[in-house]
């Protein structure tokens, strides 16, 4: 039987996946030399949603679906904040797997980290800087002693 | 002629010449019970706990995270004035943070990161500016993929840790890649 951590991990990485599906559909309106790429990311994310929906029907959970609409980070008028938007949705999207790399099913474990990776190198080829630790939180960090 | 003493009863004997040989064997005697003990004890307790798989798995991505470190320690003295400079200084200060937190995870002996760290730090000798960003781009690829691989050995939390780690080591590439450009 799955645990209801697995399950749980499992619905916040969908629900980032879904949020970032919505996303870049606003992306990829707004860029013109770049919608390929953004139209390939798009794609990345929906394969991803597709297999994390597969994992929840696999332990007999029906996936919730995506919400009807979501709010933007910020207003999407130009290349630069579709950018600007495409890094905001990678990180969040990275953010949301955290918990998934926890779980104790190793395939889950690894779809997980490697999804936490594929987004982090596309935020970076979407111009964000390199970042120590992508995804986590400052309070799951040591503090060094003062 | 009286019968000649065994040495080391000798009443004359200049005590500064170190025990008897009786005294020797007095304490001998004495301390045969506490060795039996001793022994037993060891016995009991058997041989020392080997390390568990995560923190040798710990230890391994100490070492290759100060390898990762004395690396880019080289590569900024050697280019720390051009325009790629600033980018191994962030990457550099990333890698330290990387080391820092996987240090504080680790209990008990620390890893020995001496001898990888200064083969590593002399792995850009010989090298041109081109070379060495990209000895440091494979090298952060192959840190990554191994992280990713040894994530069935950690506990929950330090599976976060690693896989943030991973994520940023292949993130470091493309980072470079652009700073490598002349």
């Amino acid at each position: 039987m799955t645990s209801t951590r697995t399950i749980d991990a499992l619905e916040t990485a969908l629900a980032g996946e879904q949020a970032a599906s919505f996303g870049y559909t606003v992306v990829g309106a707004h860029l013109t030399a770049e919608k390929a790429r953004a139209t390939a990311d798009w794609i990345a994310h929906e394969k991803a949603r597709d297999t994390l929906e597969q994992f929840l029907l696999a332990r007999h959970t029906q996936p919730p679906p995506a919400s009807v609409s979501y709010t933007l980070p910020h207003p999407v008028k130009t290349p630069s904040q579709a950018r600007s938007l495409a890094i905001d949705l990678e990180q969040k999207v990275t953010a949301a797997y955290l918990a998934l790399v926890a779980v104790p099913d190793q395939q889950l474990r690894t779809f997980a980290a490697t999804q936490m990776r594929a987004a982090t190198l596309r935020a970076a080829t979407w111009g964000a800087a390199p970042t120590a630790f992508p995804g986590l939180p400052a309070s799951a960090l040591h503090q060094p002693h003062s | 002629m009286p019968a000649e003493l065994p040495r080391g009863d000798d009443p004359q004997r200049d005590p500064r010449a170190g025990p008897t040989r009786r005294a020797i064997m007095a304490a001998s005697a004495a301390a045969l019970p506490l060795l039996a003990v001793g022994c037993k004890g060891v016995a009991a307790l058997g041989p020392p706990p080997k390390p568990s798989a995560e923190v040798v798995m710990l230890r391994s991505a100490i070492v290759a995270e100060a390898a990762m470190v004395a690396r880019y320690t080289a590569a900024v003295s050697r280019y720390g004035g051009d325009r790629g400079g600033q980018a191994l200084a962030t990457v550099l200060a990333q890698h330290q943070q990387h080391l820092s937190q996987l240090r504080a995870r680790l209990t008990g002996r620390p890893a020995d990161t001496a001898r990888a760290a200064k083969a590593a730090g002399q792995q850009l000798a010989g090298t041109s500016r081109a070379g060495a960003f990209a000895l440091l781009e494979h090298a952060e690829q192959a840190a990554s993929d191994w992280l990713l691989s040894q994530l069935r050995l950690c506990s929950p939390s330090l599976a976060q840790l690693m896989a943030s780690i991973c994520a940023a080591e292949a993130g470091h590439v493309p980072y470079l890649d652009t700073a490598a450009r002349p």
